[in-house]
C-alpha cells in the first residue's frame, strides 16, 4: 500500500490525450465515461492542457465547508480524502474548491483518494505526466523553490 | 497553556484542529459542552428528520488527544464568564480556570415559541435548530397529517422538503414576496419555489401566523395575518437566529446583537476570544459588522481565532454570506451580493436556460466580482467564489456565465498560478 503519497498531474507534460479520465472512471465506476472520472482536463483557446484534479491543500477550503464530516485529513500523509458513505451531497466543497477539483456524483460527491496508491490513471499517462508524489518530498521540494525564488527578489 | 473552549460546533472543531495542528505543545485544553452529543452537525439536521441519515451519523468530528498536549470534554451549560479571576462557572457550581478563553456558544431562534398558558407550550409547535427539536417533531408526527413551516428561508424549505418526503402535506408561510430572499435572486427563487411546488409544497407568501387554535393541549391550526386559516397539526418554526450572548451579561464583554470581536477575534477583554455564529464580525463586501451564521464562516473565525489564541497573529478578512442547497436533484448556489433590491448601478451578466434549469448570474462592482448565483449547473463556482474573496479584477463579465467562458478563465488562472509560482515537480519517484 502506498497510502502515504498523492496525485500530481504536471501540466507542462500533459497532451489532453484523456486516458487517465477512462482509467479512472473505471476503476471507480466501472464505466469509460470522463464525466465520472475524478479527474477533469481543460481544453481552450490557449496552448497545452489544463488538468483538473485535487491539490491537497495544506488549507484545504473543502474541508473546512464539509458539514457532514465527509471530508477529512488522512493521518499521515495529510492528504484530503472525501468519504463517499459520508457525504451528503449539499455541494458546499464545490462551492469553494477554487480548483473545480469535486463534480457531482449519482449519491455522493467525486473527488481523488489516491485510490490507496495503487492508481490507474498513473499507469495509463503515456507521457508520465501523472506522478505519485511523496508529500514529505514534496513540500520539501516546494519549500526550495519558494526559498530560490525569494532569494532573487 | 490552559485554553477553554465554549461549544462544540463548527468554529469549536476548526479551533480544536488548528490548536492541535499548530505544533505549539504544552497546551492543556478543555472543551465545554451542553450537547448530550458534542459535534453534530445542525446543518446535516433535515436529513435526520427525513430519516436518511442516523443520529450517530450527525456527528462530523471525533475529539482525538495529539501528543504533547492534553484534551479534555465536560459535558455542562456555561452560566458566567469571570473574566477578572479568569473562569467560567458551570450550572452545577463548577469553575473551570483559563488562560486564553475561546467562545463558540452559537445561536438559538429569535422566535419564541407560543404558549398555551404561562409555562405550558402548545403541544405540537416546535423549532428546527438542535438534535432535540427533531425528537420534539417526531413526537408530533403521528399525529399530524398538515404540516406548517414558519419560514421560507433555507432551513425552512429544507424541513419543507423533510416533511414532505415523510408524506405530509406541508404548507410554508413566508413573510416576503419571494422565498429564500436572503439567498436566491428573484429568478432563483422562482426556479426553487416551481420545484417544490411540483413536490406538493404549498406557500403562502406575504404572510405570517398571527394566532394557534388548539383542541385541549395539542394544535389544531393557524390563523395568519391575511385572516386565512390553516389546519396544522405541527408547526415548524425556522425563521433566523440570534447569537447566544444571555450569558455573558456581568462578564463586561462588549455585546452588540453579537459578541463584538476584533480582526483577531478577540473580545474587547484580552485573552477572550470569540467564533462563530455568536460574533458579530466583519462583512468581507460592506466592511459592517454583521452576523454571518455560516457554517463556512464559523470555521473560518475558528480557525483564525485559535491561531491567536496562541499569540501568532492572523488576520480575519471577513465574512461572505454564501451557501448551497440541492432540490430534488437540482443544486443551486449563491454568493455574496445578488438580491436584485440590493443591486444598484452594477454590472450584471445571467444566463439563463430554462428547459434544461440552468442558471448562472454574476454582479461586478468596479470590475470585481461582488455576487454570483449557480442553478443547474454548479461547475466553476468554487473558482468564481475564490475570484470574488481574491477581489480580482474582471474584465469581461460575461465570461463568467458560460461554461466554455469559465473553461476559459480557468486555464488564465491556472497559466498564471504557475508562472508566478512554478512549484511544478518535475522529478518522477526514485
Amino acid at each position: 500500500m502506498n497510502r502515504e503519497k498523492y496525485v500530481f498531474i504536471n501540466k507542462k507534460l500533459c497532451t489532453g490525450c484523456g486516458d487517465c479520465t477512462l482509467a479512472c472512471s473505471f476503476e471507480k465506476e466501472g464505466l469509460f465515461q470522463p464525466v465520472k472520472s475524478r479527474i477533469h482536463i481543460v481544453e481552450g483557446d490557449l496552448p497545452g492542457f489544463t488538468p483538473q484534479i485535487c491539490r491537497n491543500c495544506e488549507d484545504a477550503p473543502c474541508l473546512d465547508a464539509c458539514p457532514a464530516g465527509a471530508i477529512v485529513r488522512r493521518e499521515g500523509s495529510g492528504s484530503i480524502y472525501l468519504d463517499e458513505a459520508k457525504c451528503v451531497e449539499c455541494n458546499m466543497c464545490i462551492m469553494v474548491c477554487p480548483f473545480n477539483a469535486i463534480s457531482r456524483g449519482e449519491g455522493t460527491n467525486l473527488k481523488c483518494d489516491t485510490c490507496d496508491g495503487e492508481t490507474p490513471c498513473v499507469k495509463s499517462c503515456k507521457l508520465e505526466a501523472i506522478v505519485l508524489v511523496d508529500p514529505d518530498k514534496d513540500s520539501k521540494q516546494k519549500r526550495q523553490k519558494m526559498l530560490k525564488m525569494l532569494r532573487q527578489e | 497553556m490552559k485554553i477553554v473552549i465554549i461549544g462544540s460546533s463548527a468554529a469549536s472543531k476548526s479551533a480544536v484542529e488548528t490548536l492541535q495542528r499548530s505544533g505549539v505543545e504544552d497546551i492543556e485544553l478543555t472543551i465545554i459542552s451542553k450537547d448530550k452529543t458534542p459535534y453534530y452537525s445542525r446543518v446535516i439536521l433535515p436529513n435526520h428528520l427525513a430519516g436518511y441519515l442516523t443520529e450517530e451519523e450527525l456527528i462530523f468530528y471525533r475529539l482525538k488527544s495529539t501528543l504533547g498536549s492534553k484534551t479534555e470534554m465536560i459535558h455542562g451549560t456555561v452560566t458566567s464568564v469571570d473574566s477578572s479571576n479568569r473562569k467560567v462557572v458551570l450550572t452545577d457550581g463548577r469553575q473551570i480556570g483559563y488562560d486564553r478563553l475561546l467562545i463558540c456558544f452559537g445561536a438559538s431562534p429569535s422566535v419564541l415559541l407560543p404558549e398555551r398558558i404561562p409555562g405550558e407550550p402548545i403541544r405540537g409547535v416546535c423549532h428546527f435548530r438542535n438534535i432535540e427539536d427533531i425528537d420534539q417533531i417526531r413526537e408530533f408526527l403521528p399525529d399530524a397529517k398538515e404540516c406548517v413551516v414558519a419560514g421560507g428561508g433555507l432551513i425552512g424549505l429544507k424541513a419543507a422538503v423533510a416533511l414532505n418526503h415523510l408524506g405530509k402535506h406541508v404548507t410554508v408561510v413566508h413573510r416576503s414576496s419571494q422565498l429564500l430572499s436572503t439567498f436566491m435572486d428573484r429568478q432563483g427563487s422562482e426556479m426553487v419555489h416551481r420545484i417544490l411546488n411540483q413536490q406538493g409544497i404549498d406557500f403562502m407568501l406575504c404572510d405570517t401566523i398571527e394566532g394557534y387554535e388548539t383542541d385541549q393541549e395539542r394544535l389544531s391550526g393557524v390563523t395568519l395575518k391575511s385572516g386565512k386559516n390553516l389546519e396544522a397539526q405541527l408547526v415548524v418554526w425556522a425563521a433566523g437566529v440570534s447569537p447566544n450572548t444571555e450569558f455573558l451579561k456581568s462578564s463586561g464583554i462588549e455585546i452588540d446583537k453579537g459578541i463584538c470581536i476584533d480582526e483577531y477575534m478577540q473580545t474587547n477583554i484580552e485573552g477572550i476570544f470569540a467564533a462563530g455564529d455568536v460574533t458579530r464580525a466583519k462583512n468581507l463586501l460592506t466592511d459592517e459588522p454583521d452576523t454571518i451564521t455560516l457554517w463556512t464562516d464559523a470555521t473560518l473565525q475558528g480557525k483564525v481565532a485559535a491561531w491567536n489564541v496562541l499569540g501568532i497573529k492572523k488576520r480575519y478578512i471577513g465574512g461572505l454570506t454564501m451557501n448551497s442547497v440541492v432540490f430534488n436533484n437540482v443544486p443551486f448556489i449563491s454568493m455574496g451580493i445578488i438580491r436584485d433590491a440590493d443591486i444598484v448601478n452594477d454590472q450584471v451578466f445571467t444566463f439563463l436556460d430554462q428547459d434544461k434549469e440552468v442558471y448562472r448570474k454574476i454582479v461586478l462592482r468596479d470590475n470585481q466580482i461582488i455576487g454570483a448565483v449557480f442553478a443547474g449547473d454548479i461547475r466553476y463556482a468554487g473558482m468564481v467564489n475564490w475570484d470574488l474573496k481574491s477581489k480580482r479584477l474582471v474584465k469581461n463579465g460575461k465570461r463568467y456565465v458560460s461554461i466554455s467562458g469559465l473553461e476559459e478563465v480557468f486555464r488564465e488562472h491556472h497559466a498564471e498560478l504557475m508562472s508566478q509560482l512554478d512549484l511544478t515537480i518535475d522529478n518522477k519517484e526514485d
